[in-house]
């Protein structure tokens, strides 16, 4: 594995929740809570997890767009978080980001070379107007669209074909990470895999480094290198996704797995249903988080909130059951 | 080698050369040309605008100077169509010029109103927190008094003439449009585009004006198009009341306003700068209806 390009540290995000007629802020969500983890130049590393477990604010976190309760975001060696308004909008161009919604996350209102040509606009205000468009229509051709569509807008183009325009605006800046957000989960199944080849190319063309959202864990098997596993604001598996997939270790983690299905007649495999529903982040379970809904609970869990540990070869499990 | 053939066969579409624009403007404009109801808006809007620009041309006298107290209060007649006033002037010079007043009152006070809508709606729903509780605690405050009563009283309190209107009128008008700003400012700052154009680092003014606003301004014609009725009710009250264009000044509401005292015996005077509000107030209804039907993302599809 080569060098850290990113590393989170104990990252907390919370919202508050305005209560009372003065807007007191007496309650939060805790939507991330204390989570820490590297990336490494040219990986993909995955993160899944049910609905609300914090995936998605944990990679707006990181790029700026939700401001941090605690913690620090090192990227590339700078604490983006300590950067001040002109080197943070330079840190932007290396990192960049591809929206769940292909339908919501294009302005109806532009054109595809402004949709795509706005970064250089920003970061290049000096480029005159046929060059960026010359710029725009490279990147079309990139993730595999046709250069005329340079005048059309969004409503003319399918899902998929919106996403790759989605791509090719977080591709147009050049960026070293780029945070997928569950990139394909609103496409059919059919343009999923076409769009999931594209990131693949693109990634071997231009050397970037993924962080990938996902709920869907046969689409995150399929493209990292990393998975890590989220529930409730915390990270509470991270390994090699071969081993985590061969071999998973916290409950959560194995329960999520045997929800998969083998396409294969006959074969059954044993499956692990969760109980009850995901307790609310407003007022997460003490000790280990899991533990309301956790088939292996043990008294310990009740009460002291399990280490994130490494147990061995990078893979690190919070678990009480789990010994390192 | 059969089946590659087969596929090769079948033919790549081509994007096709384009000969109409496809913006969603331009979508929309096209289906406004086609409802008749807003056509007839517009044409109604149409005619008032040439008449307001060659009220010289084709008016048969002067509003102001032909005055001939020989023929004051006469019937519609050859002579004069619409009849004269107690001062022998022709009612119908008098009510096309007064489509200049109406329509540039009509057209100003959306000014002030859209200007000053637009920017405090646009901060108080962008940056919400305490701008935004100050801003809609002024719009609040606004809203408290009868809009017209405050004209009123803008009018008495900077003075009469035709600028006190345009300020009077528009400024009346803000709260409204400020209120229907924020509220789509706020819905579309939290949309995934907003997001994307912030990780590309954005300013927050090239977010509002480029990426937010064109999206916020489908609802913003259809209430201005309301609007300006409105604003030439208003003018018409005003002046009925004496506060908008001090006399000689044609307008339709101070005709009306003067003619009020011979309703029973010449009751002309009052009718014609009447229809004229009517006619001018139904066109941009119409207008704005049709535009509503074409624009309203509800109605789409």
């Amino acid at each position: 594995m080569g060098e850290k390009l990113l590393e989170v540290r104990d990252l907390k995000t919370y919202f508050p929740i305005s209560g009372g007629l003065l807007g007191r802020r007496t309650k939060y969500v805790r939507a991330v809570d204390g989570i820490s983890f590297d990336v490494y130049r040219g990986e993909t590393l995955g993160l899944v997890g049910e609905s609300g477990c914090g995936k998605s604010t944990t990679g707006r976190t990181i790029m700026g767009l939700i401001p941090p309760t605690a913690g620090e975001v090192i990227f590339d060696g700078k604490d983006i978080f300590s950067l001040k308004k002109r080197e943070m909008l330079e840190t932007r161009k290396e990192m960049q980001m591809i929206f769940q919604d292909p339908f919501s996350s294009l302005n109806p209102r532009k054109m595809v070379k402004q949709i795509i040509g706005g970064a250089f606009e920003i970061h290049m205000p000096h480029m005159k107007k046929p060059e960026r468009e010359r710029e725009v229509e490279k990147l079309l051709e990139i993730v595999g669209l046709n250069s005329d569509y340079l005048t059309r807008y969004p409503h003319e183009f399918s899902g998929g074909q919106r996403q790759r325009i989605g791509i090719a605006r977080a591709l147009a800046l050049k960026p070293k990470l780029i945070i997928a957000d569950e990139p394909v989960s609103a496409l059919d199944v059919s343009i999923q895999s076409q769009v999931l080849n594209l990131l693949n190319k693109l990634q071997k063309q231009f050397s970037l480094t993924y962080i990938f959202i996902a709920h869907d864990l046969s689409v995150v098997r399929h493209l990292s290198d990393r998975v890590g596993v989220m529930y409730l604001g915390k990270v509470v598996e991270l390994a090699d996704g071969d081993k985590l997939y061969r071999r998973p270790l916290h409950p959560y983690t194995k329960a999520l797995l045997s929800a998969i299905p083998i396409p294969q007649v006959g074969v059954k495999r044993e499956r692990i249903i969760l109980e009850g529903d995901v307790p609310s982040p407003i007022s997460p379970p003490y000790g280990c988080r899991f533990h309301t809904r956790c088939p292996y609970c043990i008294d310990i869990c009740m009460e002291i909130e399990p280490n994130f540990k490494d147990i061995g070869d990078k893979h690190y499990v919070a678990c009480h059951l789990v010994k390192g | 080698m059969y089946k590659s053939e087969m596929i090769k066969k079948i033919p790549q579409r081509q994007p096709k050369k384009k000969s109409r624009s496809n913006s969603p403007w331009m979508i929309a404009l096209r289906r406004l040309f086609r409802d008749k109801t807003a056509m007839m808006g517009l044409y109604i809007i149409v005619f008032l605008i040439l008449i307001s620009v060659f009220a010289p041309i084709i008016s048969p006298y002067d509003p102001i100077e032909d005055f001939n107290l020989s023929d004051a209060f006469q019937g519609p007649s050859m002579k004069y169509w619409f009849g004269t006033d107690w001062m022998g002037r022709d009612i119908l010079s008098r009510v096309l010029y007064g489509s200049r007043i109406s329509l540039t009152i009509g057209l100003a006070s959306r000014i002030v109103t859209l200007s000053l809508g637009i920017t405090l709606g646009a901060l108080a729903g962008y940056f919400r927190g305490r701008v935004d509780m100050v801003i809609m605690r002024i719009v609040e405050i606004m809203d408290a008094f009868p809009n017209f009563l405050f004209a009123i009283a803008i009018s008495v309190a900077i003075g009469r003439g035709l600028y006190t209107v345009f300020f009077a009128l528009g400024f009346v008008g803000w709260s409204g449009m400020c209120r229907l700003i924020r509220g789509q400012v706020m819905a579309y700052r939290e949309s995934e585009f907003v997001e994307a154009s912030r990780s590309l680092g954005a300013s927050n003014l090239r977010i509002i004006f480029k990426e937010i606003l064109p999206n916020c301004m489908a609802p913003v014609i259809i209430s201005t198009t309301m609007g300006i009725s409105n604003a030439i009710m208003a003018e018409a009250g005003l002046s009925f009341l004496g506060l908008g264009a001090q006399p000689p000044t044609p307008t339709w509401g101070s005709m009306m306003n003067f003619g009020r005292q011979y309703i029973w015996t010449e009751p002309h005077m009052v009718i014609f700068p009447g229809l004229a509000i009517v006619l001018t107030v139904y066109g941009f209804n119409l207008f704005g209806d049709g535009l509503r039907d074409v624009l309203d993302p509800r109605m789409k599809d």
